[in-house]
């Protein structure tokens, strides 16, 4: 037969009313916070989880700041680029008037003011496009890993500075009176304008100015694709961190109501233990 | 005459009531004493003299319920309960500087990192690289109120070590007088007195909390204590005090010792080393910069030779004026392509006398003073390094001048042994090796001083002490938190240097025409210069990530099992003192039936009394 003593029932009670006091704080805790993990021993193995996590969230917010960049840049130097096409274009449909043989020396020195105009065009794009204060071979992290370029390299502004001053060449010859040079008067010289232009244009040369202008535009669509990506990426990490992270308010209100009730059934059955006595009764 | 003897016999019953009673009021009122044990009266018959009948009923002793085996139990499992409470309540704090997983010190660096990325994207941005300069500091403030707080709780964990020393000594003390009380009272005839052996219980069970001791009862009740290591603590009526080197074997002395060796350990890094090889070992290719690193692991100066430009944007010609070579004496090619001074990594060596508190924040040079002293164990080689000279244009001057024989000899060139003091208008990489270390050593003298105008650092060398990244990643997990900590954030601090090195006064600069103007050699601007500092800086981000990783869950997985043990401790423990109170504990039902046993049988022996006296009255009225 066991013995109950006088001051073992009391600290039975005490540790008891600790325990559940203990645990009604906790759920408290959660509530105030709204997080199930308020510390790393919350949970240990969710821990360096949701570390990881809100580590990978913060790179990404890192990488879309950088895509807005990106894009932006990317936007504008494709669109300098395109501009640039467009008007090689232009100077190309005035080259093929040009070389055609039934024009007047008056409708070429037209067409002459016309290639110029162009050409002061392609000189402000181009200069444009060169400017910036960090310049050439800007490059910006969308991704782990993954670079877009966010401004020309040297080699691409190379071309088009080479381009403008062979242009240039070709509608300002430096020596118009030379046989061999390049005379917009003669429809052999419009003839050479419309092969430097067609070679721009053609889809086969890379460092050709409508080649570059897709090849920043193609860029500019990645930035896009890769937005797309990282946002349905983004909602599955900020889930499952949710997941692991936050706390169930609705399980934590549930803990609270039963850990309040198991404290006061543990208060009111002391007290009244406690009045159980021999002594009462002699 | 039978009257007289009833009348005696009685009286004996009255004194064995009123005893009887004593007992019980006594037990009633210890019933909620700690410690207090249950007592009994141990009745006999008295005899009369021959043994020729018996002369009523006496008390034969007064002793108390109690089990040795179940408070030997209870204080054994104290001692490990208390050992686990105590431990928990560190790692409780230790747990709590962390915070949340996703927020306190991650936080910090996650910001950090993220205005490095605003710097390397927009670098001429000045919000931006303002905002670098901030969450730096934000960082380093982060990290110096934690690296504070580790060392209160060490000096906590020192103090309130202190404290339970001095109790222990006044608990050996208190039971020494406990053995010389118990020993008079056998002196006198008597057993141990049941308050006695009460007190007894309640010291070894208290001393048992603070230490694990080895407890000897003798039959009288006397006890001898000692260590487990076999100090004496009490023998018979004298007490030793606790030895300062004792190290605790479990109770709170136990766990507060251990903790001091482990996760309060003073970071002390020539005792383990662990924190100077962490440190200085770089999370890249340990060979692409050379630093200055102390003894306590911090990087000092970096200098990366190629001034934190890419290979690409020098011309073959500048390459060929960078000096490279690696720790072993042996140069490289000039033509290395990349471009870096191999990293050394001294271990134990020690450099005072250099500045290394200018910050990025406020623009300083990271090497202002210029005295570097430093000790030597080997034969070491100090590694003066110099910028490379870009365009002719020279970067500054300096002087090396060395307090014991010495050589300053080009690392590109065979070491001639020359005169102590070398003097370099510009500056180079050069090698400093001591003639006769093996003498430095002895005279005690192992310091040598160095010299040097600003920009002219010295770095001490040891090729024996080469840390690969397998036994770095074994250091790390070897260390403790605070040690881990303090590597992850100096880590950082390393990496900023050493991407930034003198560009990071550029990030302070307000007139942009400045950072927008073309180096005149290299025409590279200062913009530039920051998005690519900026850039090379993430390289480290990886691994400090990956460590913070790896101390949170190390920490919460402590913690939580630590938590589990002190649960189940508890449990027997509990469970333990249920036993012993069953044994040793009051109730009251039980002292109040008592009471009332004393009663009537005090009651009852009055009646016989009464009774007896009436017949002693009658015959004598018969008489007159």
């Amino acid at each position: 037969m066991s013995r109950v003593s006088f001051d073992n029932s009391f600290r039975l009670a005490v540790n008891s009313l600790g325990q559940s006091g203990a645990r009604l704080q906790t759920s408290q805790e959660q509530l105030a916070s709204s997080k199930r993990v308020n510390r790393s021993s919350d949970d240990p193995v969710a821990a360096p989880k949701i570390l990881q996590l809100a580590t990978s969230l913060v790179r990404m917010n890192e990488f879309d700041k950088n895509l807005d960049f990106a894009e932006g840049r990317l936007a504008q130097v494709s669109d300098h680029l395109s501009r640039i096409a467009d008007l090689l274009s232009n100077l190309k449909e005035a080259a093929v008037q040009g070389a055609n043989g039934t024009y007047s020396a008056a409708d070429r020195a037209s067409l002459k003011a016309q290639a110029g105009s162009v050409l002061d065009q392609i000189d402000s794009f181009v200069a444009a496009l060169g400017e910036g204060k960090l310049g050439l071979n800007r490059t910006a992290d969308v991704a782990d890993g993954t670079k877009f370029p966010v401004s020309l390299t040297t080699t691409d502004l190379n071309a088009l500075t080479t381009l403008k001053t062979d242009l240039r060449a070709l509608i300002y010859p430096a020596n118009p009176a030379d046989p061999t040079s390049n005379d917009l008067s003669t429809a052999a010289g419009w003839n050479r304008l419309l092969g430097k232009v067609d070679g721009e244009l053609a889809l086969t040369s890379d460092t050709g100015a409508l080649v570059m202008a897709t090849r920043y535009g193609s860029f500019y669509q990645q930035v896009e694709n890769v937005r797309d990506t990282r946002s349905s990426l983004r909602l599955e990490f900020e889930r499952i961190m949710s997941n692991l992270r936050d706390a169930d308010i609705a399980e934590v209100s549930i803990n609270i109501s039963r850990d309040q009730t198991v404290l006061e059934a543990l208060q009111k059955s002391y007290s009244k233990l406690q009045g159980m006595s021999l002594f009462n009764f002699l | 005459m039978a009257s007289l003897s009833a009348l005696s016999i009685s009286a004996s019953a009255l004194s064995l009531a009123r005893s009887g009673i004593d007992i019980a009021s006594n037990n009633v009122a210890n019933a909620s004493t700690a410690g207090y044990s249950r007592q009994r009266v141990v009745v006999g018959d008295l005899v009369l003299g021959g043994g020729t009948g018996s002369a009523g009923v006496g008390v034969t002793a007064i002793r108390r319920s109690a089990s040795e085996m179940i408070e030997r139990q209870r204080r054994t499992t104290q001692t490990s309960y208390t050992q686990a409470q105590t431990t928990n309540e560190y790692l409780s704090s230790i747990d709590g500087l962390f915070g949340a997983p996703d927020e306190g010190i991650s936080q910090a660096l996650n910001n950090f990192y993220s205005s490095v990325n605003d710097v390397a994207r927009e670098p001429e941005n000045r919000a931006y690289r303002a905002g670098f300069t901030t969450a730096l500091s934000q960082v380093k403030d982060i990290y110096n109120q934690l690296d504070a707080r580790f060392g209160e709780l060490r000096q906590n964990a020192l103090t309130e070590r202190e404290s339970v020393v001095k109790r222990i000594d006044q608990i050996t003390s208190a039971l020494a007088e406990t053995n010389r009380g118990i020993e008079l009272n056998i002196g006198a005839g008597h057993e141990a007195a049941p308050v006695l052996l009460d007190q007894r219980d309640s010291l070894l069970l208290e001393l048992s909390q603070l230490t694990k001791v080895e407890v000897n009862v003798a039959e009288t009740g006397q006890v001898n204590v000692k260590t487990p290591s076999g100090s004496s603590l009490v023998v018979g009526t004298g007490a030793v005090a606790l030895s300062k080197s004792e190290i605790g074997a479990g109770g709170k002395l136990g766990a507060l010792d251990d903790l001091l060796r482990s996760d309060l350990a003073e970071v002390t890094p020539t005792a383990s080393g662990k924190l100077s090889s962490l440190a200085s070992v770089s999370t890249v290719d340990k060979n692409e910069f050379f630093e200055v690193v102390d003894s306590n692991g911090r990087t000092l100066y970096t200098r990366n030779l190629n001034l934190a430009l890419d290979q690409n944007d020098l011309t073959a010609a500048e390459r060929s004026n960078i000096v490279s070579t690696n720790p072993f004496g042996k140069p490289a090619p000039t033509q290395d392509p990349n471009l870096r001074v191999n990293l050394v990594t001294p271990q134990g060596y020690q450099i005072r006398g250099l500045d290394i508190s200018s910050d990025p924040s406020t623009g300083q040079n990271i090497l202002t003073k210029v005295n570097a002293k430093a000790r030597f164990d080997t034969q070491a080689i100090a590694v003066v390094p110099v910028e490379t000279t870009l365009g002719g244009v020279t970067q500054s001057k300096g002087a090396v001048t060395t307090t014991v024989p010495a050589v300053v000899a080009d690392p590109t060139q065979e070491p001639t042994y020359g005169k102590a003091t070398q003097q370099f208008e510009s500056q180079r990489l050069y090698v400093v090796r001591f003639a006769n270390p093996s003498v430095m050593k002895a005279a005690g003298n192992g310091f040598f001083e160095a010299t040097a105008n600003a920009g002219v650092p010295v770095i001490i060398e040891d090729p024996a002490t080469q840390m690969g990244v397998d036994e770095r990643t074994k250091a790390f997990q070897d260390s403790s938190a605070w040690t881990r900590l303090r590597g992850v954030f100096e880590g950082v601090e390393r990496d900023v240097f050493r991407a930034f090195g003198t560009t990071v006064q550029k990030l302070a600069v307000s007139d942009l025409s400045e950072l927008e103007m073309p180096d005149a050699a290299t025409g590279i601007t200062d913009y530039q210069l920051i998005a690519r500092a900026a850039a090379n800086l993430t390289s480290g981000r990886a691994q400090v990530e990956a460590d913070m990783v790896q101390i949170t869950g190390e920490i919460g997985q402590r913690k939580a099992s630590n938590e589990a043990i002190v649960k189940t401790l508890g449990s027997m423990a509990q469970q333990i003192d249920t036993e012993r109170s069953q044994v040793s504990g009051v109730n009251l039902d039980e002292e109040a039936l008592d009471l009332t046993r004393w009663q009537q049988a005090y009651a009852a022996a009055s009646k016989v009394i009464a009774i007896t006296n009436q017949m002693f009255d009658d015959l004598m009225g018969a008489l007159r």
